[in-house]
């Protein structure tokens, strides 16, 4: 069974800017059959129980910095985005704090020797090493959209957080799949 | 994931004490990945490498230098702003002649002349010029073309990247070519062997133009800087999103009717 592939493209400066998801992140899949909203943020994406899905995040403007940070599964609560955002923005501010306070330390340390020694926090993984994949469980319900949302975050991801509410998976059964252009599906 | 890096000249700095020390800046797009030294000559710019679990190269990384100098044109006029505004002037101008005289022959002569001097009226004038901006000084007056702060105006060219990192095989550079006038239609750029992780050093060769006045014309000799700039390559390994395990498990996947209930439940209450 082939890999599925989820391509999101995002309009960077755009989404950051103050454009709406819906014009600055695009979805698309290389799942064929009974996929929906290609290009779209509201991607609905065939998958098969068993089946690996990858999730690949590219920025449109190729020098800006666009990562998954995170994949969630289930409808979002409404009120889960500010407070998010905010608890980010706290973190940032924290980060800053400690680096300050680094400096005032190191001043009479490290007079003689102006080398910069970094307190050791216990480093989480950066937002760019994940790779966002994993396989459809086998007891997934047929039919049913199982829609998830997608954060991405900027930079070292530590600041500003966006949720991409809309795409889904759906396990389509083979016998229902619509075949459009006398295409054979691929898993028969 | 690509990186730039600007590298700012003060070019009559350099041409008054003929060093770039002191005379540059550096800054990169890289501050929130950990690059430091960030607009001053001693900046270290963070490469973030990103590796599989076999170690092998999961993205790529590019740095990409970009030269501006302090005194340069904005890089956004069209080069052909001039042509058409001074064209556009003589067009208006003519008009307004025209409309003021009342015979034949002052109308023949008026479009002869602008014809001489500004080819025919209303021509389409589509043709990009090399520099066609002529410099201006604070005050807003022309600035001869020998005098110094007319090569200012001319942007600093990278010409080189060499030094310890090229020849560690730490950096790859080549000169690319590019669609972007501002760089004269070249660029620098490298992709960086994120496995030799730690600091680096490489050497940026810049040209400036200098004026020289000799036998009473005036020549333009390029001279070449160096300064010496610094990369920090961090290595990291892919780790699954979900799990934060090397290898993939199943998705977390919620069952569309867990949520349905669970809506229908706080509906109830």
């Amino acid at each position: 069974m082939a890999t599925l592939n989820i391509q999101i493209f995002v309009d960077v400066i755009g989404l950051l800017s103050g454009a709406p998801i819906t014009k600055a992140v695009h979805m698309f899949d290389d799942g064929g059959i009974g996929g929906e909203g290609q290009g779209t943020s509201a991607l609905m994406t065939s998958v098969l129980p068993g089946q690996l899905v990858r999730w690949t995040v590219n920025a449109l403007d190729v020098q800006t910095q666009v990562w998954i940070k995170d994949i969630g599964f289930g409808p979002i609560p409404e009120d889960a985005s500010p407070a998010e955002v905010a608890a980010d923005a706290a973190s940032v501010a924290a980060t800053e704090e400690l680096g300050a306070e680094t400096q005032l330390d190191e001043v009479p340390m490290t007079a003689e020797k102006p080398e910069l020694v970094l307190p050791a926090p216990p480093a989480p993984h950066p937002v760019w090493g994940k790779r966002f994949e994993g396989h459809i469980p086998f007891e997934i319900l047929p039919d049913l959209p199982h829609l998830y949302h997608l954060k991405l975050a900027f930079a070292s991801g530590n600041g500003q957080i966006i949720t991409v509410n809309g795409p889904a998976l759906r396990f389509v059964l083979p016998q229902d799949a619509p075949i459009t252009d006398g295409a054979v599906p691929q898993f028969l | 994931m690509q990186n730039s890096i600007v590298v700012l000249v003060d070019v009559e700095a350099v041409l008054a004490e003929s060093h770039l020390e002191n005379n540059f800046y550096l800054i990169d797009n890289t501050r929130a990945l950990g690059s430091s030294g960030e607009s001053k000559a001693s900046l270290v710019s963070a490469v973030v490498g990103v590796h599989n679990p076999d170690g092998s190269p999961a993205a790529e990384a590019v740095l990409n230098w970009i030269g501006y100098s302090i005194s340069a044109l904005p890089p956004t006029l069209p080069r052909s702003y001039n042509l058409r505004t001074v064209h556009g002037k003589h067009d208006k101008g003519l008009i307004a002649k025209l409309a003021e005289s009342n015979s034949p022959k002052d109308v023949a002569a008026l479009l002869a002349v602008h014809n001489d001097k500004h080819g025919a009226f209303g021509e389409q004038r589509g043709e990009m010029q090399y520099l066609a901006v002529d410099p201006r000084d604070a005050s807003g007056e022309f600035v001869s073309p020998d005098a110094v702060e007319y090569s200012a105006h001319v942007n600093i060219a990278i010409v080189g990247v060499r030094g310890e990192a090229v020849d560690n095989g730490v950096i790859f550079p080549g000169l690319y070519g590019s669609p972007d006038f501002y760089t004269e239609g070249w660029y620098w750029s490298a992709s960086v062997d994120t496995n030799k992780v730690g600091s680096h050093e490489y050497i940026l060769d810049i040209q400036i133009i200098r004026p020289v006045r000799e036998n009473g014309t005036v020549t333009w000799v390029p001279e070449i800087h160096s300064l010496t700039a610094h990369i920090e390559v961090t290595r990291t390994i892919l780790v699954n999103g979900f799990s934060g395990a090397a290898e993939a498990g199943f998705l977390p996947l919620v069952s569309p009717l867990a949520g349905l209930s669970l809506s229908a439940m706080n509906g109830e209450i």
